[in-house]
């Protein structure tokens, strides 16, 4: 029995069962995505499960945020058609520099302090570690760690070794760090005193990391901290989504990491 | 065992590494604490089917390797050497086979995977030059509580339903007759 025991832990450390691993984990991507989605519809139904005043609650911040939202939106739509006849003006043709590889998520993290999915597309698919994974056009998600065949780990936002660099939306500026801090929170770090950020503000993906594009959205501000006297300033923010209730993702792969 | 026996047994292994790798991180709280593998294991230890309960472990441990995020843990080792030894306490130490002596096997059996997976926690940063994250004692306790739910269950349904824990003497006959 020992021996058995022995000779799998040694050929899993060597790396040497990764194809058969590979294989395997092919063959039971459709069961676990299957028994996943229940799961995960579970969680939904429960986490709606809100009593009243936390409904009417939730109902008032959500206003507040929809309402400063609602004026970053109407200046940004108009700037967006300012663009868009521009652009045909110069007679300019949008390149999309990435494709969307959508993805089906296999299993989660049960450990309370981390945030990490698999999902059932891998190496095979062109995907790579460093890429960024999203959800509803534009919504980060997190970054691929791990890589397999088939497979691949993805570290959500709010996981304790989860990093990205940030802007504020409609400014292609860094300002700082998104780190997680585990118990699904993340925090904004290194923010520079003299960076002017305020409660509700949307902030985005810098575009300064390789595999990493512009402009998604990582979370909104929900509180400041720090003293004006420190050299910088941090940034409680709030997840748009809920990511234990996302079951499909896309990954971001650069056009020429395409397969043929 | 009948071969049919064995392909119930497969699937119920199979279900039961599904349900310890893909719903136990979706689920929501308490549902992502049931952990079915191991009060199965000590049942079948108990019903004197240990290799049945060290297929079932070696199955549904090697699904958690395959599919679980923190795969480090060498669910399949450590599944393997519970099995070998809640047979060795069960063949060794328990009397009897009653309904106490599953619960106690059943405690027995995930403070052992419990030690297991803090060992690995602690050679993991050597062997794999990567942190382990693990389960709090928090977690352990409310997973104790759903493995002595199960194996309640389980217990009282296969009495009910195969016989197969019942002492066949009649409480009117004088024992020693």
């Amino acid at each position: 029995m020992f021996s058995v025991i022995l000779a799998i832990v040694t050929l899993h450390i060597t790396s040497i069962l990764i194809p058969i691993e590979d294989a395997l984990r092919t063959v039971l991507a459709p069961a676990g995505h299957f028994v996943s989605y229940v799961g995960t519809r579970m969680y939904s139904r429960w986490a709606n499960r809100d009593s009243i005043n936390e409904c009417q609650e939730k109902n008032e911040d959500l206003n507040h945020v929809l309402a400063s939202i609602s004026v970053d939106y109407v200046r940004l739509k108009a700037l967006e058609e300012e663009n868009v006849i521009l652009r045909k003006t110069l007679g300019y043709l949008q390149d999309q520099e990435y494709d969307a590889v959508a993805a089906h998520v296999i299993s989660r993290s049960v450990v309370a302090n981390r945030a990490v999915i698999m999902i059932d597309r891998g190496a095979k698919n062109g995907l790579e570690i460093g890429m960024a994974v999203i959800v509803e056009e534009g919504v980060y998600l997190g970054k691929i760690t791990r890589i397999q065949e088939h497979t691949a780990t993805v570290t959500l936002t709010a996981d304790l070794e989860s990093k990205v660099a940030i802007s504020k939306a409609g400014e292609h500026k860094l300002i700082g760090l998104v780190e997680g801090q585990g118990n699904g929170t993340a925090l904004a770090t290194l923010i520079p005193q003299q960076e002017v950020i305020q409660v509700n503000d949307i902030l985005v993906t810098s575009g300064t990391e390789d595999k990493v594009p512009a402009d998604l959205i990582v979370g909104i501000v929900n509180r400041i901290i720090g003293e004006p006297t420190d050299p910088f300033k941090n940034a409680a923010l709030q997840s748009v989504l809920d990511p234990d209730s996302v079951d499909v993702v896309a990954v971001l792969r650069s056009q020429a990491l395409r397969p043929e | 065992m009948r071969l049919s026996s064995w392909f119930l047994l497969s699937g119920s292994a199979l279900a039961a590494g599904l349900i310890e790798s893909s719903l136990a991180g979706s689920a929501p709280y308490p549902l992502s604490h049931v952990r079915p593998l191991l009060p199965g294991v000590v049942l079948l230890i108990l019903l004197n089917r240990p290799q049945a309960g060290f297929v079932a472990a070696g199955i549904a441990g090697s699904i958690s390797d395959l599919l679980k995020t923190d795969s480090s843990a060498f669910a399949i080792a450590r599944w393997l050497m519970v099995a070998f030894m809640v047979d060795y306490v069960s063949e060794k130490v328990m009397t009897n086979r009653s309904l106490q002596a599953a619960w106690i096997l059943t405690v027995i059996a995930r403070l052992l995977d419990y030690i297991l997976l803090l060992i690995s926690y602690w050679i993991s940063p050597i062997i794999l030059q990567r942190t382990l994250y693990i389960e709090t004692w928090k977690d352990f306790i409310v997973i104790a509580f759903f493995d002595l739910v199960i194996v309640t269950i389980l217990f009282i349904g296969f009495t009910v339903f195969t016989k197969r824990f019942l002492i066949s003497v009649p409480l009117t006959k004088n024992r020693y007759e």
